[in-house]
């Protein structure tokens, strides 16, 4: 298991270069035999992403990533103390399937779990209309990663006002 | 941000002059290139070879493009996208709604 943490600033966020930081642990510490290209290319958009998150919408003043990688996972764990994502604030029912968002491509799902973590993933819908693009969604955000991951899990501490992003990629 | 390359009877081609193409500037682009068509009226061919980096801000912003160039009946063309930046459109099928070529003449020659 390797292990490192990346605290950045917002006040001297440079996305290229933090990201590729990331991009060059991930690189030096992956196991010989794993598809090196495709995961350093959903590392990158997943942490462009998540990075992107804690610029636009979180308010805060730092955000953590935490990179693991094991033999067959590469997991990326983002922390912050900003404002929760907004799902946070409806009451879903828990273990039941609610759609987020919704287009002529995709229909992203949360489902919120009895420990409070929100799981997402999606559906690819066949296009009956491909003329129907005011129908298209303008935010990506979520789905880039929900699409690069094979589990993507949310999580906020209503008491430390932690947010938790946690992505994991098996190969 | 932006650089008209050619303006054609049909088209204009156009170049992003950032290698980042991302939160900073999307909001910039998208107003620009929305501010072309309603002048030009005429579809836009987007040259990208430029662009290393691409994030869901400007992809958003793109989308907003061609939702307003769709509404005045013109289009919005990709060319010389990376592969990263072709990969990533790919993963959400945004290549399913726009019309992306390797390069400006593949796109004239269509």
């Amino acid at each position: 298991m390797h292990n490192k943490q990346f605290e950045f600033l917002k006040s001297s966020y440079h996305l290229s270069s933090d990201i590729q930081e990331i991009l060059g642990f991930i690189n030096n510490e992956l196991p010989p035999a794993a598809p090196v290209a495709e995961l350093l290319f959903k590392a990158k958009i997943i942490v462009t992403e998540l990075l992107t998150n804690s610029l636009k919408h979180a308010g805060v003043n730092s955000t953590i990533i935490n990179v693991k990688i094991s033999e067959h996972d590469l997991s990326i764990i983002k922390i912050d103390f900003g404002n929760p994502l907004s799902l946070i604030q409806k009451n879903y029912p828990v273990n039941t399937k609610i759609p987020i968002s919704n287009d002529i491509l995709h229909t992203l799902y949360a489902i919120l779990d009895s420990g409070k973590n929100i799981h997402f993933f999606c559906d690819e819908i066949n296009m009956e209309d491909i003329l129907a693009v005011e129908n298209i969604v303008e935010h990506f955000g979520l789905l880039i990663i929900t699409k690069a991951a094979d589990k993507f899990t949310y999580h906020y501490n209503e008491q430390t006002k932690e947010n938790l992003f946690e992505i994991t990629i098996k190969f | 941000m932006i650089k008209i390359i050619k303006d054609t009877e049909n088209h204009l081609l156009i170049e992003i002059e950032v290698s980042e193409a991302n939160l900073n500037n999307s909001d910039l682009f998208k107003a620009q290139v929305i501010q072309l068509l309603d002048r030009h009226e005429k579809t836009v061919i987007i040259d990208f070879n430029k662009v290393e980096y691409i994030d869901s801000s400007f992809l958003g912003a793109l989308v907003a493009i061609l939702k307003h160039a769709i509404g005045m009946k013109l289009d919005v063309i990709l060319v010389g996208l990376r592969n990263d930046v072709h990969d990533l459109l790919k993963l959400i099928r945004l290549d399913k709604v726009f019309k992306i070529f390797g390069n400006y003449n593949d796109a004239i020659n269509v």
